[in-house]
C-alpha cells in the first residue's frame, strides 16, 4: 500500500465546511419557503378574483332583474285578474242560450192541427237548462193522439239540436173539452194540454260511427 | 455577542417581520374580501332564483290564458258598444231599434235592478222586464234574434208569450234579460 499524503486536506475541510453552513442552509429553506408563500399568495389571489367577478356578474344581473321583477309582479296580478275576467266573458258567451232559434224550431214543429197558445220559460244560466211550459188545443177525431204526436215530435225536433230534452204532458193536463172546431169542412173535437219542456243547449253527444264487434 | 449572533438575530427578525407582512397585510385582505364577496353570492343567489321563477310565472300566466285573443276582441266590442252613462237613457232606445224594423214601433222596458257585477269589476250587471203587447211570431223571432246578436252579452233568462184571445195572429210577449253596463 503507497504512501499518500493529503496536502490540501486544510482547502478540502474549508470547502467541506462552506458546504455545510447552517446559515447558508437556512437561507436557502426561507428562499424555498418565500416561494411556495408567494404561489399560495397568487393562487389565492385568483381565486378571491373569479369570486369577486362572480359576484359583480351576479349584483349586475341582479339589478337587471329587479325591476322586471316588481314589473311581473304587478303583472301577475294583473294577469290573474284578466285571466279570470277572461275566463268569465268567454264562458258567458258560450254559454249563451239564444231564444230565437229555439222559437224557430218550435214554430216548426207545431203541427196544423195543434195550436200553442202560451209559452213560460225560464233558462238558468247556473245550471244551463231550460224550462219550459207550452199550453195549446189540439184538434182532430182523436185530438189526444194528435197531442200526442205534437209531444213526440217536439222532442224529436228539438232532441237534433238540444241535448236531455224532456218534453212530458203536465200532470192531468191533457184533457178532452166539450168545444168542437171546423176545420177545412170537418168537424173537429179538442183536447187542452200542457207540456213540460226541459233540455240543455249542448248538442247531443254523436252516436259511434260502428257498433263494436262481438268476440267469437 | 459576536457578528455571527447579531446576523442570525437581524435575519430572524426579518422573517418574523416578512411572515405578519404576509399573512397580516396580504393574505388578510384577501380572506377578507372573499368573505364579503361569498356573503353577498349566498344573499344574492336566492334572490336572483326567486326574481327569476317569479317573471316565468309571470310569463307562464300570461300564456295560459288561451282566451287573450278572443276576449280582446270582445272586450273591444263592449268597450265599443256599451256606452257611458245610465242604461236607462241608452238601452229602451237600443230595444226599440231591434223591434221597430219588425213593425212593433215602441217597447216597453223598465229597469228591474243594477248593481256591480262581481265579476267584471268596471261593469255593471242589469235586468230588465220587457213587454209587448201585440206582435206577430215571426216578427218577434226576428226582433229576438237581431237583439241577442246585437247585445253580446244580454242573456233572457225569462220568457212568456201569450196568444191574444182576440187576434190569434198576434201575441203578447213579456221578457227579462240581463246584461253588461257601465
Amino acid at each position: 500500500m503507497a504512501f499518500h499524503v493529503n496536502l490540501f486536506h486544510e482547502i478540502h475541510t474549508e470547502a467541506h465546511q462552506r458546504a455545510r453552513d447552517p446559515a447558508k442552509l437556512a437561507g436557502l429553506g426561507l428562499a424555498v419557503i418565500a416561494l411556495f408563500l408567494i404561489g399560495f399568495y397568487v393562487y389565492r389571489m385568483n381565486a378571491v378574483g373569479q369570486l369577486t367577478k362572480k359576484q359583480s356578474a351576479m349584483e349586475r344581473q341582479w339589478s337587471s332583474l329587479q325591476p322586471k321583477m316588481k314589473k311581473a309582479e304587478k303583472d301577475a296580478v294583473t294577469l290573474t285578474q284578466q285571466k279570470a275576467i277572461n275566463e268569465v266573458l268567454i264562458a258567458r258567451l258560450d254559454n249563451r242560450f239564444y231564444w230565437a232559434p229555439f222559437l224557430e224550431r218550435l214554430t216548426q214543429s207545431v203541427p196544423p192541427h195543434v195550436q200553442v197558445t202560451s209559452l213560460s220559460g225560464e233558462w238558468d244560466p247556473g245550471s244551463r237548462k231550460a224550462e219550459l211550459f207550452l199550453s195549446g188545443i189540439a184538434a182532430g177525431e182523436q185530438p189526444r193522439v194528435e197531442a200526442e204526436a205534437f209531444r213526440v215530435g217536439l222532442e224529436k225536433e228539438l232532441g237534433a239540436f238540444y241535448s236531455e230534452v224532456s218534453a212530458r204532458f203536465d200532470a192531468h193536463s191533457l184533457e178532452e173539452t166539450q168545444q168542437v172546431i171546423e176545420h177545412e169542412g170537418q168537424q173537429l173535437r179538442t183536447a187542452r194540454f200542457r207540456i213540460r219542456l226541459a233540455f240543455k243547449p249542448a248538442a247531443p253527444a254523436p252516436a259511434p260511427k260502428e257498433p263494436l264487434a262481438r268476440k267469437p | 455577542m459576536n457578528e455571527t449572533t447579531k446576523r442570525y438575530a437581524l435575519i430572524a427578525v426579518a422573517v418574523g417581520l416578512g411572515f405578519y407582512v404576509y399573512f397580516s397585510i396580504l393574505l388578510g385582505p384577501l380572506a377578507k374580501k372573499e368573505a364579503d364577496a361569498q356573503q353577498k353570492i349566498t344573499k344574492l343567489t336566492p334572490l336572483i332564483s326567486k326574481a327569476e321563477s317569479l317573471i316565468t310565472r309571470t310569463k307562464a300566466i300570461a300564456e295560459s290564458d288561451t282566451n287573450a285573443a278572443r276576449a280582446k276582441v270582445l272586450h273591444e266590442i263592449i268597450d265599443s258598444t256599451v256606452p257611458g252613462g245610465s242604461s236607462v237613457v241608452w238601452l229602451p232606445e237600443r230595444l226599440d231599434q231591434c223591434f221597430r224594423p219588425n213593425g212593433v214601433p215602441r217597447v216597453t222596458s223598465r229597469l228591474v235592478n243594477e248593481q256591480a257585477d262581481p265579476q267584471f269589476t268596471d261593469y255593471k250587471r242589469s235586468q230588465w222586464d220587457v213587454e209587448i203587447a201585440r206582435i206577430p211570431l215571426p216578427a218577434l223571432g226576428k226582433s229576438l234574434a237581431q237583439f241577442e246578436n246585437q247585445e253580446g252579452l244580454a242573456q233572457i233568462t225569462q220568457l212568456q208569450i201569450d196568444t191574444l184571445p182576440t187576434h190569434i195572429e198576434a201575441q203578447r210577449v213579456r221578457f227579462r234579460f240581463t246584461t253588461v253596463v257601465k
